[in-house]
């Protein structure tokens, strides 16, 4: 049997060739000139020749790599987490931990007994701690990297860098050359840099004794040493260039290749969908027409406002929720900052390039902003856009009986705002009556997530309807969901289980923001369940009395927004409820999804891990913004995780696969 | 950057100069000699290089014993906490009265931790504390969390009133709330006038329940005649700190950039400890008043420096007001710590010390709403006739106080003529180039002006 491995990297291509397990034939270029596609071919063709063999006698390929999706030639991709797992396993099979430096990425991998990937974790986008970092650094030295690490034996007193941004230590390195510092100093301080950020990472997976490293910048032997003292650990040695160990595993992979099931989404038509759609493109003019009888749109973008009391006073309640463009992200920033997270950026930016309906035809801002930035959002608009906002007081100890009194006659305040806006009183019996409504809307929504749980529906539908109501009119979008949940019951069809069960949870996941989603389907993926602020987090709030005591009770008693910090680990409602959904729906895997710059909930990582760990589920932590440059790196974050999730359930699955039928 | 006689080097040089050092007594009832001053302050020039570098004026009197307050906190606090006092973790705008009022020491990580790193002249703890937080962490926030982390900073537990400025501040506490017990008070923002009474009596029940629990933490009760002390003590110091800004005001300027920031910014929590910050910065504001007597200049100083105030958050590289004395300015004061000392607590003995308290809270000029808090910052440079220039920094990560850049920018540009650069930082020595080309620009543009 002869297969062969690619590893189309970002700074080199590598190809393997195997008979019968054996290697035969191997090639490594660094050639940048080519298309991606031509540079795998290019090297797969140099391995074949070393070894005489003909392309068409290949029984199968595996490519890896971030070119790897460029290579037709191949049986199927996998990526090069999995790929330097195998790689390495089967030259060392004692090996734990793998520590590995490409040109683009650096990785720390984490090994179980039987050489399957248990955790990983990568750098973030930026080239701090890769060899993309040595080579621009080296090249500001007019070093060759050989010579980089020849220099850093010769010196014990490194010059300590402190910029990790590769732009910056750049400059850094002249400032220094221009200050007469040594260049050994220099180069050793550089390799001490990439050494404490890649041994930092290292040490977050608890590096174990049996640790290898591979990639490209394994070769600089001043790295290995740096490494070695970080970690306080020796490197295991093994006769095979580890550059290459990467195209070795994709080769040995083809040995074994199953192809992985994945079950693509099921199309089906729902008249009830339909429904849904038309009545959404209906609600522009609808609104246009209530304008010009006099109502007033209130919109809001927290889900702490109370739209009973916006309803119960004759305001049509719109919930501002939109994400996924850049353009607004980048508007909203010249009003905030560079550091605004890119969804809070976008509530301003879609009202100041006036790119969404209902952001332009919000007459009064209501907010209860559990988010500070959200809060920043609301004086942008009220000193830039000339509107009417409306504040009310959150507490962000929502926990004591205290902060639920503080909430109580801030509401007071509201109703009365609202009250001088409308020019007429809060009548007891509207409020009865928005109350009831909300309340019957929240009971069909979590009819919509138990649907999802018995595999009656797929959570893109469930996710339409939620977000439908932001938009539609209350007693409209009632109808609606419950035509949705009786179609729903009356077909009685049960959809396949998914393979793969992912709960996403994490930050702001607005509608529009379709990268991450888009992703997923496009691996094969559908979300089994959803923790968040646009999803099912609002449908748990008890059913509440018609008063303000009521509402707030409600409000602040539902599983809380990341925003509100909890300071007492063993009873934090937010992990209480997800731990009580993880098993609920039959979670494999969960998606912890932080966008930038928003510490609340990328600074709960470390809790959300352990959660995870304590319950045997692995989990994925994805940091991103809007912008589509950090898909390739995403997309083979999502592949390892992937991998992971199937060799974690492969022997469980069938203790997995009941269904619970209760209510 | 030009070559310059730093702090070190004349230490080296003018070995006498550390001998005018005064002892003084802490809050635990303990005292340091000068002896015991100057034997730290030597071992100090190997363990802490990164002070050395910086140009500092050890002839300025306090000098020398305001380094070492800093330069010791984490030890200090160590030896506190031995004794059975309760270290209390809090954020900077937290007014530390309540904390010392309480009879526990307050210790704000984020200051201590940064001073640290900046002391040991390396960014490693902020690199370690970004890789676990988020690499968009601020660099306070991440050195402070790798500090406790790893107990270089110590603290019992952690009670911030966490509130509308350092937005972040309280998910890092958050974040080590396995190896810390704590608790969070609310300290809500006003949003409009009509909700101030509502606000207050909310944070009214806020001080109470800290003081309970305080006392279950360390058995010592509330007790309003101590917290009025503190507020008497305290309200010394923020005195000193604004007669450093007037004196920063005055035609000769006795003292440079960085002495300005560092005398200044004890006001994050007086270093952990009020008593010796106050007889040292007694002594430093004597000596500032007497050089200004006689003419005598900051070092680096340029007699026809441009006067500038720094708005939003001070810069935590150091080395950077030297710079930007180089380039012939010079820092009259920042707003950031500014908005801590800007008026004394109410000390009427009349009026319940709880609901002065309170009010203190609901007060601070950097919690108002943006447009509240730019009408504060125009009303500074109407005081601080001679301010040419406004700096508003943000730090990188900061994702509170860096939202409302644009309008006290756009506020100041329409209410004064005082012309405003608006800069960010991030790591210490990380972007100097860049800070020098732009307030060097700032600087000429001024300067060409007048």
């Amino acid at each position: 049997m002869i297969t062969a491995g690619v590893d189309i990297g970002s700074r080199s291509s590598k190809a393997v060739i195997l008979e019968d397990g054996k290697v035969v034939g191997t090639a490594l270029s660094m050639e940048s000139h080519l298309s991606v596609a031509e540079r795998g071919q290019q090297v797969l063709t140099a391995a074949l020749a070393e070894c005489s063999c003909e392309q068409d006698k290949l029984d199968f390929v595996v490519a890896t790599g971030y070119g790897r999706i460029s290579a037709p030639y191949a049986g199927s991709t996998v990526t090069e987490i999995t790929c330097h797992a195998k790689g390495v396993y089967a030259l060392v099979p004692s090996v734990r931990t793998i520590i590995d430096i490409g040109g683009q990425d650096s990785k720390v991998i984490k090994l179980n007994d039987s050489g399957d990937v248990i955790d990983f974790a990568m750098n973030d986008r930026c080239a701090a701690g890769t060899g993309k970092f040595l080579e621009v650094t080296a090249k500001a030295m007019k070093l060759g990297l050989d010579e980089f690490s020849r220099l850093f034996f010769e010196t014990k007193s490194p010059k300590p860098i402190s910029s990790m941004c590769t732009v910056f230590a750049e400059s850094e390195v002249v400032s220094l050359l221009a200050d007469n510092v040594p260049p050994k100093e220099i180069v050793a301080g550089l390799i001490q840099a990439v050494a404490r950020r890649v041994g930092n990472m290292a040490k977050r997976l608890v590096v174990l004794d049996d640790m290898v490293f591979t990639g490209g910048v394994a070769k600089n032997k001043g790295v290995l040493r740096a490494l070695e003292d970080v970690t306080k650990h020796k490197f295991k040695t093994f006769e095979f260039d580890p550059q290459l160990v990467g195209a070795y595993g994709a080769a040995v992979m083809a040995m074994e290749q199953e192809s992985s099931v994945v079950v693509k989404k099921k199309a089906r038509t729902l008249r009830s969908i339909d429904k849904l759609h038309e009545a959404l493109e209906r609600r522009q003019e609808e609104i246009v027409a209530s304008k010009e009888a006099g109502k007033k749109v209130v919109g809001y973008f927290c889900s702490y406002v109370p739209e009973e009391i916006i309803h119960a006073m004759g305001f049509i309640p719109i919930r501002l929720v939109r994400g996924g463009n850049v353009d607004a992200a980048n508007a909203g920033n010249e009003y905030l900052s560079s550091n605004a997270c890119p969804y809070a950026a976008s509530c301003v930016g879609f009202k100041e390039e006036n790119q969404d309906f209902y952001f332009s035809h919000a007459d009064i801002i209501a907010d209860a902003p559990s988010c500070y930035q959200m809060k920043r959002v609301l004086e942008v608009w009220e000193q830039y856009f000339d509107t009417k906002v409306i504040h009310i007081g959150l507490p962000r100890t929502f926990y004591e009986p205290k902060g639920e009194r503080y909430f109580i006659v801030n509401l007071e305040h509201f109703v009365s705002e609202l009250e001088e806006i409308a020019g007429t009183k809060l009548e007891q019996k509207n409020l009865e009556k928005s109350v009831r409504l909300i309340n019957d809307i929240q009971a069909e929504q979590r009819k919509l997530y138990h649907l999802l749980k018995l595999n009656k529906v797929r959570w893109l539908e469930v996710t339409q309807f939620m977000h439908a109501g932001f938009i539609l009119d209350k007693e409209k979008y009632l109808e609606l969901t419950r035509g949705f949940v009786s179609e729903v019951n009356n077909i009685g069809e049960t959809l396949p289980e998914l393979p793969i069960r992912i709960l996403v949870t994490g930050g702001m996941l607005a509608p529009g923001d379709q990268k991450i989603i888009d992703i997923f389907t496009e691996m094969g993926f559908d979300f089994a369940m959803d923790e968040l602020c646009a999803g099912s987090r609002t449908i748990f709030r008890e059913p509440k009395d018609a008063t303000l005591e009521g509402i707030a009770s409600s409000y602040l008693g539902n599983v809380p927004c990341g925003a509100f910090p909890y300071p007492y680990p063993d009873s934090d409602p937010r992990q209480k409820h997800l731990e009580m959904l993880l098993p609920e729906y039959r979670i494999h895997g969960v998606l912890h999804y932080t966008l930038r710059f928003c510490d609340a909930y990328s600074y709960k990582t470390t809790q959300m891990k352990r959660m995870c760990a304590n319950m045997k589920i692995p989990m994925l932590h994805l940091h991103s913004d809007y912008s589509a440059s950090d898909k390739g790196q995403l997309k083979t974050r999502i592949e390892a995780f992937k991998e992971a999730i199937e060799q974690s359930i492969g022997n469980t699955e069938a203790s997995n696969t009941s269904i619970s039928n209760s209510p | 950057m030009k070559k310059q006689i730093n702090f070190g080097m004349e230490i080296m040089q003018n070995p006498h100069i550390l001998t005018d050092i005064e002892g003084f007594k802490f809050i635990d009832g303990s005292s340091i000699s000068a002896i015991g001053i100057l034997m730290f302050m030597t071992k100090a020039m190997a363990t802490y290089p990164g002070v050395f570098e910086y140009r500092i004026d050890v002839k300025i009197k306090g000098m020398t014993e305001l380094l070492y307050l800093i330069l010791s906190t984490p030890e200090r606090v160590k030896k506190m906490r031995k004794k059975g006092f309760k270290i209390i973790g809090k954020w900077a705008i937290n007014p530390t009265d309540i904390y010392f009022g309480s009879g526990s020491i307050a210790m704000d990580p984020f200051y201590v931790a940064f001073c640290h790193m900046l002391a040991m002249d390396t960014n490693i703890l902020a690199i370690e504390g970004r890789s676990e937080l988020s690499p968009d962490a601020c660099p306070a926030q991440a050195a402070a969390y790798a500090a406790l982390k790893q107990n270089i900073v110590e603290q019992d537990i952690f009670y911030p009133f966490i509130g509308p400025w350092c937005y972040d501040s309280q998910y890092c506490f958050e974040a080590l709330r396995d190896q810390f017990e704590g608790f969070f008070g609310d300290q809500p923002a006003i949003a409009n006038p009509a909700q101030r009474d509502i606000t207050k009596q909310h944070m009214v029940e806020e001080i109470k329940l800290f003081f309970e629990r305080v006392y279950i933490e360390s058995g010592i009760a509330y007790d309003p005649e101590r917290l009025r002390n503190e507020f008497i003590l305290e309200n010394k110091l923020r005195s000193l700190c604004r007669e450093v800004n007037e004196i920063a005001l005055g035609d000769v300027i006795p003292l440079s950039s960085l002495e300005v920031i560092l005398s200044t910014f004890l006001a994050c929590d007086w270093v952990c400890d009020p008593v010796a910050t106050l007889s040292m910065l007694t002594r430093f504001v004597d000596s500032l008043k007497e050089r200004q007597k006689n003419g005598i200049f900051g070092k680096g100083v340029a007699p026809d420096a441009v006067r500038l105030l720094i708005v939003g958050i001070a810069w935590g590289d150091l080395g950077l007001y030297n710079i930007l004395d180089d380039l012939g300015g010079f820092v009259v004061g920042s707003e950031c710590v500014m908005s801590i000392y800007w008026e004394n607590i109410d000390e009427d003995p009349n009026k319940d010390p709880i609901e002065v308290m309170a009010e203190r809270f609901i007060n601070v000029p950097y919690t108002l709403s943006a447009k509240n808090k730019a009408m504060w910052t125009v009303n500074n440079i109407k005081r601080m006739e001679k301010i040419e220039g406004v700096i508003i920094n943000s730090n990188f990560g900061c994702n509170y106080n860096a939202a409302n850049t644009r309008i006290v920018a756009d506020t100041i540009k329409k209410e004064t003529d005082v012309p405003v650069l608006t800069i960010d930082s991030d790591l210490p020595k990380e972007s100097r180039e860049q800070f020098r080309t732009r307030c060097g620009a700032f600087i000429e543009m001024i300067k060409n002006a007048r």
